[in-house]
């Protein structure tokens, strides 16, 4: 984990700063140009979630870490908006947590996937894979096998 | 359900949550610690990256709640613990809505019990009298009869009839009021008996067949002490033996509302009930009530038609006692001369009371919305640290509902109290009148669906003003605002309040003082000093030929006690509880004499010579009658000058004229006397004819009217001596005049005392809202007017500029209330005698008394704009 956090940090300092700005501004009243950013689709952070779970037991400091440096930062979430997210899995026992002391001896609430959860990111992933795909057979007709 | 154990983990989870944020935090500080930032910037920048710590920390805690029920809940909590803070409010708030909702609780449970509803039979629904016309519900016996028979609408028609006997069960002999009853009323009815067996068809073989009687569950329960060894016991009845066949079961009294009977006897032993032999008499439709279950599948206008059908063909075969009106369906439990009055009346009270609550809505409206500007610091701040406005809305309807629904609670709590006593309430001694208005579930329901309507529409009043609130005005500029400038939703709602008071003052004042005045008005008696001795001969077995000496007797026995002025004797005084006697009279020159042809039902006095003097109704023209107006004599009458009017052409030179009897007779009119009032205080002038009693079949139930300015209780001792003298067995109701027209005035009364209870009510009211929209306006300009002190105004200019507003408001308002009031009180002109709003007395009366509760209300928040020490306020800044 160290080395996550060590790389996911910095480059992007005033990137930061500017998606925190957008998030504390109602999204939609803004015209969308580059830089805005879009909410998530509901489900989608639980998702990713459990994606980097599934990889690794990880604590919520490096669930956000570690989910921004895998989106090469093209994702930006606002750090606190992880926690809701992992008690709405908790509740559905999709994970679970326990205290415990990290390689840099803090103490961190460690989450875990269960059983229960892989199953449900299986499921997710692959109706998400169907409705992306859809999607980008909506959006570059082109490309579509009938054509 | 594993909901029982989360609620204890739950404490737990928010506290892992929280820990593992806090620490979420740090580790990013010392991350960006590590980067090179100072603690404080790091610390700053950690915060920014994570967002909103209150509201995430809510969002994951939400997770775990119930969706609805825990917000709401904490809602609550704070509500409550907001209240607290301001008791005086919470406390004021409360006591205006529990007497808000209490009134409209017991007026509705009185509209519940004596409209809507049914009586308490099964299958009540399907339950209808039969009215043959309009306002008249009664009928004859053999009319009933035919009626039983001939219909195909119904599921059996019974009859009942009041009456009151003379009850000896061995040890008190004494007179009670029942019903007596055709054989089939239990069966049409479908009561079964609590004990022993009710009377049936099958006892009935003709007249005075069944001697048996049957007693509540109340008297059962008091005059036998419950003894179920009762049944099969012969007791008197007017001195016939009658056996006691059962008891009906406890909420059972009868199919009339107002009256619980305390017995049932079968009509068939009228004679002995009644005295006399009315049952075979087609023409006395005033004898029974006849209802009955309409049969399934049958509708209310083939009932109709179908009853119709039978009263064509009766009119056709009985022409000269029978006029066929149109019948209807009516109400069983009231009889229909009460049904509307009583409707008219509870539907005013409903509507008065509805103005309560609705001028308590708006007093606590101006209270909420004055707290809301309060507040307007908190609920800035609370906008500001990223709640909505949906939330902090919510969170004051809470406390409105929270409110109502308190005051609500205290209401009915007390309105139960109040219709309880109310419906043990015996008014009258003699008679088993009661209003049984046991609250029930409707009531319930109802006082609830007020609760919540009434916090809704207080609670909204706040609405627009959080919507508009702008946080960051408020929090820079600090809560001192803008008071005092334009109309605000405050003063509209006081203007109202106000006004819907005036109403409620104006409309009690008119009632209060037509009551007054019809206690002073005419009614062309004189009950003063009078003593009023009722008997009945025939219930004491006398024969109609012994009657008249007997009467005769009575009187000079009377006359004779030292100290007695007049004495007189008459079938029923006026504007007793006895009721009256009416019969058709036709113009001299009318040749068809069939009901419907009549020209005028009036009411019938059957009196001695000496009557119009012990009753102090006034002689105009002509003479009374004499002892030598006998059976021999060429029949007399005298008439009231509205009879003389209507039926002789005009009340001067009248007498001398005749009038004409159904039987053709011709009657002269020896005298005339002044107009009064028979039946009830209400009614429109009608016209009455009063005949020698030595002329008219013998009477049995008779009143004695004795004039003597001595003592009356003296006097009652010594009557009552006088009579037994003459016939020790003799039973005698003594009771004053005045006391008896108690029972004529009740309905006036009440309606009186229920106005004025809401006309105080609205008064109080008034006051509160004055007092507070006074009081608020005061605390918010103490500066102001501290200020305005140190510049030397005088305590005029000062009072002018603190309260001038208010009594602005006051003035607009009590105008509105007036003008309404006075449209409002064209309606109680129906109930309460003489109430005329374009009387100046009570237009002064409301002014002085809106002018007084303006005092009132402003005087303790006068005296401290008056108090106000500019040093004290300026030096606290």
């Amino acid at each position: 984990m160290p080395p996550e956090t060590i790389a996911c940090h910095s480059p992007n300092y005033f990137l930061d700063k500017n998606s925190i700005l957008v998030y504390s501004m109602p999204v939609a009243k803004e015209p969308m140009t580059e830089t805005a950013t879009r909410d998530l689709f509901p489900g989608a952070l639980e998702m990713m979630i459990l994606e980097s779970l599934r990889r690794q037991p990880a604590h919520g400091y490096a669930l956000v870490q570690h989910i921004q440096q895998r989106s090469n930062n093209l994702l930006q979430v606002e750090e606190g908006s992880l926690y809701p997210a992992l008690q709405r899995l908790l509740k559905a026992k999709l994970v679970k947590a326990e205290w415990g002391v990290s390689s840099t001896h803090r103490r961190v609430r460690t989450y875990h996937i269960t059983a229960l959860g892989l199953r449900h990111l299986e499921q997710q992933i692959s109706s998400f894979e169907r409705m992306f795909e859809g999607i980008t057979l909506v959006l570059n007709p082109a490309k579509s096998p009938a054509s | 359900m594993n909901w029982i154990p989360s609620i204890f983990r739950r404490r737990k989870l928010y506290d892992d949550l929280a820990e593992e944020m806090r620490l979420h935090m740090e580790e990013r500080t010392e991350q960006l610690m590590g980067e090179g930032m100072s603690r404080r910037e790091a610390e700053q920048q950690a915060r920014r990256a994570f967002g909103n710590r209150t509201l995430i920390e809510e969002r994951s805690r939400e997770v775990w709640q119930w969706p609805t029920l825990e917000p709401i809940w904490a809602d609550v909590r704070f509500a409550l613990r907001q209240l607290r803070r301001s008791p005086g409010f919470a406390i004021a708030a409360v006591l205006t809505l529990a007497l808000a909702i209490g009134a409209n609780a017991v007026v509705f449970g009185v509209l519940n019990a004596l409209i809507l509803r049914p009586v308490i039979v099964p299958h009540a629904q399907s339950l209808y009298a039969i009215n043959h016309s309009s306002d008249d519900d009664w009928e004859s016996y053999p009319n009933y009869l035919d009626l039983r028979d001939r219909n195909h609408s119904f599921d059996g028609l019974a009859a009942l009839g009041l009456s009151d006997v003379a009850l000896d069960t061995g040890k008190d002999p004494s007179r009670i009021w029942g019903l007596e009853a055709t054989g089939n009323y239990f069966d049409v009815l479908g009561i079964q008996p609590y004990l022993g067996r009710f009377f049936h068809p099958s006892d009935e073989r003709g007249l005075n067949s069944a001697p048996y009687i049957v007693l509540s569950y109340a008297y059962w329960h008091s005059h036998f002490q419950g003894d179920r060894g009762v049944v099969g016991r012969v007791v008197r009845v007017n001195r016939h033996p009658y056996t006691i066949l059962g008891v009906t079961p406890p909420d059972f009294r009868g199919t009339f509302i107002f009256f619980a009977a305390n017995f049932f006897v079968p009509m068939v032993n009228q004679d002995q009930i009644g005295g006399d032999s009315a049952l075979n008499n087609r023409g006395n439709r005033g004898l029974v009530q006849v209802l009955g279950h309409l049969r399934p599948g049958v509708t209310r206008a083939q009932a109709v038609a179908d009853l119709n059908t039978v009263g064509a063909g009766l009119a056709k075969a009985y022409p000269t006692v029978d006029a066929h009106e149109s019948f209807s369906l009516g109400r069983p439990g009231l009889p229909s001369i009460l049904d509307r009055p009583v409707q008219a009346f509870v539907a005013a009270l409903m509507l008065l009371a509805g103005l309560i609550l609705l001028g308590a809505c708006a007093n606590l409206g101006s209270l909420f919305s004055a707290r809301a500007s309060d507040r307007s610091r908190e609920v800035a701040l609370r906008l500001a640290l990223g709640s909505s406005r949906k939330r902090i809305l919510r969170q004051l309807l809470t406390e409105a509902l929270l409110i109502s629904l308190a005051g609500g609670a205290a209401g009915l709590l007390s309105s139960i109290a109040l219709l309880r006593r109310l419906d043990a309430w015996q008014p009258f001694s003699g008679v088993p009148i009661h209003v049984p208005v046991q609250p029930d579930a409707n009531v319930y329901l109802v006082a609830l669906i007020l609760a919540v309507v009434s916090g809704f529409l207080f609670g909204i009043v706040p609405v627009r003003q959080v919507l508009r609130t702008n946080p960051y005005e408020i929090v820079k500029a600090g809560s001192a605002g803008r008071m005092g400038r334009g109309i605000s939703v405050r003063d509209i709602l006081l203007v109202v309040q106000i006004a819907i008071c005036a109403v409620l003052v104006t409309a009690s004042m008119v009632a209060v003082r037509g009551l007054v005045r019809s206690m002073h008005s005419n009614f062309g008696i004189d009950p003063n000093h009078v003593m009023l001795v009722e008997t009945d001969l025939k219930i004491s077995g006398y024969s109609s030929d012994s009657i008249p000496a007997m009467q005769r007797r009575m009187i000079d026995a009377l006359e004779a006690i030292p100290g007695v002025e007049h004495v007189g004797l008459v079938s029923f005084p006026p504007l007793g509880r006895g009721g009256s006697w009416k019969a058709n009279v036709f113009r001299d020159e009318d040749r068809d004499l069939r009901p419907a042809n009549a020209d005028a039902n009036s009411f019938m006095y059957v009196m001695s010579p000496d009557y119009l003097h012990a009753a102090g109704t006034a002689l105009l023209e002509g003479r009374t009658f004499t002892w030598h107006d006998g059976p021999g004599a060429p029949s007399v009458a005298i008439v009231n000058r509205e009879f003389a009017a209507r039926i002789l052409g005009s009340s001067k030179n009248a007498v001398g004229k005749y009038y004409k009897v159904a039987d053709g007779t011709r009657i002269q009119v020896v005298g005339i006397v002044e107009d009064g009032k028979y039946l009830t205080f209400t009614e429109a002038q009608q016209p009455a004819l009063f005949v020698p009693v030595t002329q008219q079949e013998s009477l049995g139930e008779q009143w004695m009217l004795v004039r003597s300015p001595r003592d009356p209780q003296q006097l009652a001792a010594t009557v009552r001596a006088k009579l037994h003298e003459l016939d020790a067995g003799l039973p005698l109701d003594i009771v004053m005049w005045n006391r008896e027209l108690d029972f004529s005035m009740f309905p006036a009364r009440m309606a009186t005392l229920s106005l004025g209870v809401l006309g105080v009510m609205g008064a109080m009211l008034s006051i509160t809202g004055i007092f507070g929209m006074a009081a608020y306006s005061v605390s918010r300009r103490l500066r102001e007017l501290g200020i305005r002190v140190a510049l030397g105004a005088q305590r005029k200019e000062l009072l002018m500029s603190a309260l001038g507003r208010a009594f602005k408001l006051l003035a607009l308002g009590s105008a509105a209330g007036l003008l309404f009031g006075i449209l409002a009180t064209r309606v109680l002109a129906f109930i309460v005698y003489q109430a005329t709003p374009r009387d100046p007395l009570v237009l002064a009366g409301v002014v002085l008394a809106m002018l007084l509760l303006g005092l009132v209300a402003t005087w303790i928040p006068a005296q401290r704009a008056l108090s106000v020490d500019p040093l004290i306020l300026l030096r606290e800044e």
